[in-house]
């Protein structure tokens, strides 16, 4: 365990280096908050959907920018570029499981640049007027629900990087891999618009999906919109997805190094 | 006449992040930051005639490259005044570059993935050469260089060497009168290395280009030229004739010992031990004494058994050395 | 022309990795796919959107991707030009004879994103029939004017992203505003957002001359002059001016701190 755990600190305290990429970060995410909730408020003014109230809305946008590193899915930073220009090979003389070593960097990554953006966010969500900003959770319980749902929501966002990463194995595209796996991700996930407002019949799918358990149903559970039994019900589905999508995920990769040609020899 | 590269008195200042270090360190570096600006160039003057190869050394981070950079128009000095070729670098940008070649050691300019004639070609339509021109400069390139067998395959297929070779030709399509060489022979084998020599010899010969080189080999500049510029912490710290430094300098002999028996310490009397382990030792003459054999062997058969001892001049790299530790260049 | 033969290096060099550069291309298709899934997806709960029906909206996302995409293409020197200064490549420029914008514009061409132009443009076909326009000289002049405004403005705001990074390497994320917040505001009609919103991307940032603006023309509707909705591509070209007048500026800062 402790190579992992020291892999992890590593890339955790890399990514607090860059200050003026986390202020601009923050900045970017306010912006992008309020673009999204003024179209959605648009939507809603004559329609109006059930248990998705604007001020819910709003609330759900909110964590969504706050938390949007756990949604943006993105392989540890040097590891699509070593696979691409070959350095990968030093992957390969450690004595460490390759797909433990890249998890632990990947989510070392991301949980540092969650810590770092998400507090400014939901403090100015809280200031901001109901309608605009960020309510509080509706109850106690739901709030610690909220929290799991938070932990197996940054789980399962590096479990699905990972499949972006066997896709760059097998393409050696970097580029090409990261922009199929967040299309996907991106629109399944509610990231690029709230699950409660697609169509009931699309819905009816995706809830069972294993994207919406980034951060789709711990926002829900946070606003009221899905309720605690259901949510934990939900929530156990999303752990057994978790392990599923992880076994599968290892499958894969080690299939993948058995065959690969590591480019430039 | 004028020379060719008048450097007057420049200053180029840079403002760098101060970074806090100790506990804390990270967070503290996220919430303050502070600058502190870097003095990379102090005052200074040097001038260049026509036709000359000059040797422009100095340890890392002594200033080489921002001076390169300044004359080749890409930063600006902070003050101070530079002509080259009749040009203010910095003003006239178009009409200035066509007199200069750069070659930086460690980066490329043609293009990774084409054969490398199409990067020649593309250099050709850049600089506006004549075809005709462009013709004539390429086989004296090509004969010079040995280019022929490269110039149809993509750059990444070829060696270390051989890319030089590329780069060096494709930095002197457009015949500049001054060429920059920034660490030309970094990285090549000996015989890569000495043919680089030779051309770079044999075109300040045929076009008399002006040759400005930096680099760290201090083999490059004996095969080369006699005329050194010496930079350290910003400051130029000796002009001239490289042969005089050697001469200073010449008058250090290191003497290799081989002894009967251990002796726990040697102490010869104007000498100072280099290294000393078991039955070996290495000494060299202080520089206020002289070497005499004669001396030198009826001390040390005095004091000790020895079976065998070789005598060496000072090699250009440890005269250079030396120089770095005289100049206070050196960190500790 | 030296341009074309920039290009041409490109198109060869590109080749080299046929497979890497259908797949992105392909990617990249999927994405604008995507995109458009989700406007459907809204449409499928709600009926019209600050008042706009489905093939407004359309429209709007067709001529987004191609102006986005025909910058991104054409101009991927200034939108990437962080890399350019980081390589060493940007010095390299500097030293040659020729024209420092035209070597900028001709250093990168990302040839992945031209399938995304053709897919714009088709969506904005398929959008344009869908819409009962009553079609006449002008609409086509003002539709023409909209695509070669619309690049013209994002090329301006790369040039202006690249001037930014010229002082801070770091803040490259808050650029992003600039260029991905103006391609996000511009899939939907921007009058449908907050006042300050709208103001922002019509009077800073001229989003709007290829965005509500000429789609109020096309469609006759709105109560801004018509004339100044025709015309409002033509004022967007204007912006690209202040926007090199600013990188030029910036240049003078390269040159005195290296960067």
């Amino acid at each position: 365990m402790r190579p992992y755990l020291s892999i992890f600190k590593m890339n955790f305290k890399g990514e607090l280096q860059y200050r003026g990429k986390a202020i601009s970060g923050v900045m970017t995410q306010v912006f992008w908050g309020f673009l999204n909730i003024y179209l959605y408020i648009a939507c809603l003014q004559n329609t109006s959907v059930d248990g998705f109230s604007i001020s819910q809305m709003a609330s759900y946008i909110w964590l969504g920018q706050a938390f949007f590193a756990i949604r943006f899915i993105m392989m540890g930073k040097k590891i699509g570029k070593n696979i691409e220009n070959g350095n990968i090979c030093y992957h390969f003389v450690r004595p460490l499981n390759i797909y433990s070593q890249w998890f632990c960097q990947t989510f070392g990554e991301k949980l540092s640049s969650v810590l770092l953006r998400f507090p400014p966010i939901i403090i100015l969500g809280l200031l901001l007027p109901a309608g605009l900003g960020l309510s509080l959770p509706v109850s106690v319980p739901a709030f610690l629900l909220f929290l799991i749902g938070l932990i197996l929501g940054l789980c399962m966002s590096v479990t699905i990087s990972m499949f972006a990463v066997y896709l760059t194995f097998k393409t050696l595209s970097k580029r090409g891999s990261s922009s199929i796996v967040n299309t996907i991700t991106g629109l399944f996930s509610g990231m690029v618009i709230p699950l409660p407002l697609m169509p009931q019949a699309i819905q009816n799918v995706v809830n069972y999906l294993p994207f919406r358990f980034i951060t789709d149903l711990p926002f829900r559970i946070y606003i009221g919109n899905v309720g605690i039994t259901e949510g934990a019900i939900f929530l156990a589905i999303g752990f057994a997805w978790l392990i599923v999508l992880i076994i599968i995920g290892k499958l894969l990769i080690r299939s993948a190094l058995k065959k690969t040609v590591i480019q430039g020899g | 006449m004028a020379s060719i590269i008048d450097f007057q008195d420049i200053c180029k200042n840079f403002k760098v992040p101060l970074r806090a270090k100790g506990k804390f360190s990270t967070l503290k570096n996220f919430f303050f930051r502070k600058h502190k600006t870097i003095k990379a160039l102090k005052h200074v003057s040097f001038q260049v005639e026509e036709g000359d190869i000059v040797g422009y050394i100095g340890p890392n981070g002594a200033g080489k490259s921002t001076t390169i950079k300044i004359m080749s128009g890409i930063l600006n000095p902070t003050t101070g005044s530079c002509t080259i070729d009749g040009f203010v670098p910095w003003q006239d940008r178009k009409k200035f570059v066509r007199s200069i070649g750069v070659v930086f050691g460690q980066r490329s300019q043609l293009w990774w993935d084409v054969p490398v004639m199409d990067s020649f070609e593309l250099l050709r339509d850049i600089y506006k050469i004549p075809q005709q021109e462009f013709e004539n400069t390429l086989n004296l390139l090509n004969e010079a260089l040995g280019l022929e067998e490269l110039l149809n395959r993509p750059l990444r297929q070829l060696s270390l060497g051989q890319k030089m070779k590329c780069e060096l030709a494709g930095s002197l399509l457009h015949r500049p009168k001054i060429l920059f060489l920034d660490e030309p022979t970094i990285g090549l084998d000996a015989v890569t290395k000495l043919a680089v020599r030779d051309f770079i010899k044999f075109i300040n010969k045929q076009w008399h280009t002006t040759i400005i080189l930096t680099t760290h080999d201090m083999s490059d500049i004996e095969a080369l030229t006699n005329q050194i510029i010496l930079i350290g912490k910003g400051q130029i710290l000796y002009k001239g004739s490289f042969d005089e430094i050697k001469n200073k300098y010449s008058s250090t002999k290191i003497i290799s010992i081989e002894f009967a028996q251990e002796y726990d310490e040697i102490s010869l009397d104007g000498y100072q031990t280099i290294s000393h382990e078991r039955k070996f030792a290495t000494i060299k003459n202080l520089p206020d004494k002289e070497f005499h054999i004669k001396d030198f062997v009826n001390q040390i058969s005095k004091k000790y058994e020895v079976i065998d001892f070789q005598v060496d001049m000072i090699s250009v790299d440890e005269i250079l050395a030396q120089l770095y530790k005289e100049y206070g260049l050196v960190e500790r | 022309m030296l341009y074309a033969k920039y290009l041409k290096m490109h198109l060869r060099s590109s080749m080299q990795y046929r497979f890497n550069t259908t797949f992105i291309s392909i990617t990249q298709v999927l994405v604008s796919v995507g995109e458009v899934l989700s406007v459907w997806m809204l449409f499928g709960t709600f009926t019209s959107i600050g008042g706009y029906g489905f093939y407004e909206c359309l429209l709007l996302m067709g001529i987004t991707f191609a102006v986005f995409s025909l910058s991104e293409c054409f101009a991927c020197g200034y939108d990437e030009f962080s890399d350019l200064i980081r390589s060493g490549d940007f010095d390299r420029i500097l030293i040659r004879p020729v024209n420092i914008n035209y070597q900028i514009l001709a250093s990168k061409f990302d040839l992945v994103k031209l399938p995304r132009v053709a897919l714009g443009l088709t969506i904005s076909i398929i959008a344009l029939v869908n819409l009962n326009i009553e079609w006449d000289v002008l609409k086509v002049l003002v539709f023409i004017s909209t695509i070669i405004s619309g690049t013209m403005i994002v090329i301006g705001i790369f040039i202006i992203s690249a001037g930014i990074s010229i002082y801070t390497i770091e803040q490259l994320e808050f650029v992003n505003i600039l260029t991905h917040g103006s391609k996000e505001i511009a899939y939907y009609p921007i009058n449908i957002y907050a006042k300050w919103l709208t103001r922002i991307f019509t009077f800073v940032i001229p989003v709007a001359c290829f965005n509500y603006l000429p789609l109020s023309f096309l469609l006759g509707i709105g109560n801004i002059p018509m004339w100044l909705c025709g015309l409002a591509p033509v004022f967007g070209m204007l912006f690209i001016i202040p926007c090199l007048l600013f990188f030029n500026f910036s240049l003078k800062k390269y040159k005195s701190s290296g960067s």
